[in-house]
């Protein structure tokens, strides 16, 4: 069964045995993206929690949703982020839409800090905690999943141009707050 | 810790990040089995309300087509080559509205770099810079095409003026001049059409296309593969007359051997000491996307070819034939000679050959990443040397470009 491995190119054929029902092809998948889709989510919504939580849905969505998919001879990994992405944005927009009820719920440490707070997740910690939303989002998607840019374009809608720039950006940004850590 | 190191790091940091959740997930599975495709009922029609929703994206659409067609036609593009090959949109204000890396080069180029809503002279100031510091540009290496499409004659000049100063000032801060042809291109669909064949910009075909016109025996399939520097540096010596365009500066050739020098070589090697240069004839050629001279002359016995690198004076091939016998001598090293441009037989298409290297590694172009397709000649046989990254790993074939068949991966 494949590791943790986010660069490991995921065949298509994964998606249609899926969609005959099998359970080792959704095992084998979710091993093979499980941290590419984590990640990704992780830097849209910076709650460990909830990047689980829809991480989860989004193999669920995968598993129910798998006749839908339409072979391109490419990876299907742009498709499944596809689905965590609107997930998580469904997430956010339900989070503000509940956000003006009170929380009576005792603080508790936000188990992000607690992780980004270990010496060696300095690059993470400027990733998730100085980047903007879409740097965040630019940087994950190339170096964590391996997507190419034209990928992340068609994936966040823009255009290609706008993701090589803020990708350069970003990483400008971070080799700065690295450096200035160190 | 540079870009390579911080990517690397931040791969690893994450690498183990995600809980692994399996067991949950197909429980959940069990309980939900995977939903059919959604059949959509059709609703009943509504006739007014799709009337006024026709109507509103009508009008929508005009104003936005009227609004880009304002707003594009005053949009010029720019094309910087050198060896990295870029294109910059700007907008009347002469401010940069978006950047296209032409070739891998100019990918990495422009990776640590943010050129977009720069005013255009400091976006040329800044990827000037960046090419002094890659060593693109040198004092050995100071040529430069630039080249303006969708511009107005007026605008075309005012651009040509801030560009090659700008240029030029940044070239000085370095301690060296630049050599900037600028040309102003027509919307010419061949020109276009051949950009994309040949996989070079739009600026480069055109001149090589003005070079071919001049210059006997060199074919724009050929000229396309030497970098700009090697171009201006021919276009020099063979006396190329620029219509539509204008160079500013001299051509730098200190990088480059002369002809005598490479008839010496020619004639050391071939161990014909009472002879010399006059003896010679020498013309241009290229090896490899190389300049090169070829270097002929004749000792009574044998008739020598030598090809001579023009820049580093390295011999990359030679022939030697028997007077009158139409065959290789036994001393020389037997090289078939490069055909004359006439004899070149008919090719596969480039990209056709491309699609066919890619079929081996079940991919088509646009997911792989800088492929490139070169014409080059083993022995007699010209082939496209095709090379593309994927997945980490570059690959290299060569593909005979008279039948299509991959002679070497």
């Amino acid at each position: 069964m494949g590791g943790n491995g986010t660069h490991m190119a995921t065949d298509e054929k994964i998606i249609l045995d899926i969609a005959n029902g099998s359970r080792d092809a959704l095992s084998e998948l979710y091993m093979q993206t499980k941290n590419a889709v984590y990640s990704f989510v992780l830097s849209m919504l910076r709650d460990m929690h909830a990047a689980e939580d829809v991480m989860q849905e989004t193999f669920l969505q995968v598993w129910c949703s798998a006749g839908t998919y339409v072979p391109r001879g490419k990876s299907p990994l742009p498709w499944i982020l596809g689905i965590a992405r609107n997930l998580a944005l469904a997430r956010i927009r339900e989070n503000k839409r509940l956000g003006s009820l009170i929380d009576d719920s005792p603080e508790q440490a936000d188990p992000l800090d607690q992780f980004l707070a270990c010496e060696n997740k300095i690059v993470t910690r400027a990733v998730l905690a100085e980047l903007r939303e879409t740097e965040r989002q630019i940087v994950v998607l190339h170096v964590v999943a391996g997507l190419k840019h034209r990928e992340i374009a068609a994936l966040l809608e823009m255009p290609l141009s706008t993701v090589l720039n803020k990708y350069s950006r970003s990483l400008k940004k971070l080799e700065k707050l690295v450096r200035d850590q160190i | 810790m540079n870009t390579s190191e911080l990517k690397t790091k931040l791969a690893e940091e994450m690498s183990d990040l995600a809980p692994n959740r399996l067991d949950e997930l197909l429980q959940m599975c069990d309980e939900r089995a995977p939903a059919p495709p959604a059949v959509k009922t059709p609703r009943p029609r509504q006739i007014m309300p799709r009337i006024m929703a026709a109507a509103a994206v009508f009008v929508l659409l005009l104003g936005g087509i009227l609004g880009y067609y304002v707003m594009d036609a005053s949009r010029c593009v720019v094309m910087v080559d050198v060896n990295p090959s870029v294109s910059m949109e700007v907008n009347r204000l002469n401010r940069v509205k978006n950047v296209v890396p032409l070739n891998a080069d100019a990918a990495a180029l422009l990776e640590d770099m943010d050129l977009e809503n720069m005013s255009l002279d400091r976006a040329v100031e800044a990827l000037t810079s960046a090419m002094i510091d890659k060593e693109y540009l040198s004092d050995a290496q100071n040529a430069m095409l630039v080249s303006v499409e969708n511009a107005s004659a007026e605008r075309a000049e005012a651009l040509c003026k801030k560009v090659v100063s700008t240029v030029e000032e940044t070239a000085q801060t370095n301690e060296f001049h630049t050599a900037v042809l600028y040309q102003r291109l027509s919307d010419d669909a061949d020109i276009q059409a051949q950009a994309e064949r040949l996989n070079v910009s739009a600026g480069k075909v055109a001149l090589v296309d003005t070079m071919a016109a001049q210059v006997e025996n060199w074919a724009i399939e050929r000229l396309s593969t030497l970098p700009i520097q090697d171009l201006l540096f021919l276009a020099d010596k063979c006396g190329v007359e620029f219509k539509n365009a204008s160079l500013f500066g001299t051509v730098s050739s200190s990088g480059y051997s002369s002809i005598d020098a490479a008839a010496a070589i020619a004639l050391e090697s071939a161990g014909s000491s009472g002879l010399s240069a006059a003896d010679c004839t020498a013309t241009f050629d290229s090896r490899d996307g190389e300049l090169a001279y070829v270097v002929c002359f004749s000792d009574g016995r044998y008739t020598y070819r030598y090809t001579i690198s023009a820049k580093s004076g390295a011999v990359l091939d030679s022939e030697q034939i028997a007077e009158g016998a139409g065959q290789s001598g036994s001393g020389g090293t037997v090289t078939p000679p490069h055909p004359p441009e006439e004899e070149t037989p008919s090719l596969i298409d480039p990209m056709d050959a491309l699609s066919r290297v890619l079929g081996l590694v079940n991919h088509v172009v646009g997911e792989v990443e800088n492929p490139n397709v070169q014409t080059e000649w083993i022995g007699d046989t010209p082939v496209y040397h095709i090379s593309f990254t994927l997945s980490g790993q570059e690959y290299n074939f060569y593909v005979d470009a008279r039948t299509g068949d991959i002679v070497w991966r």
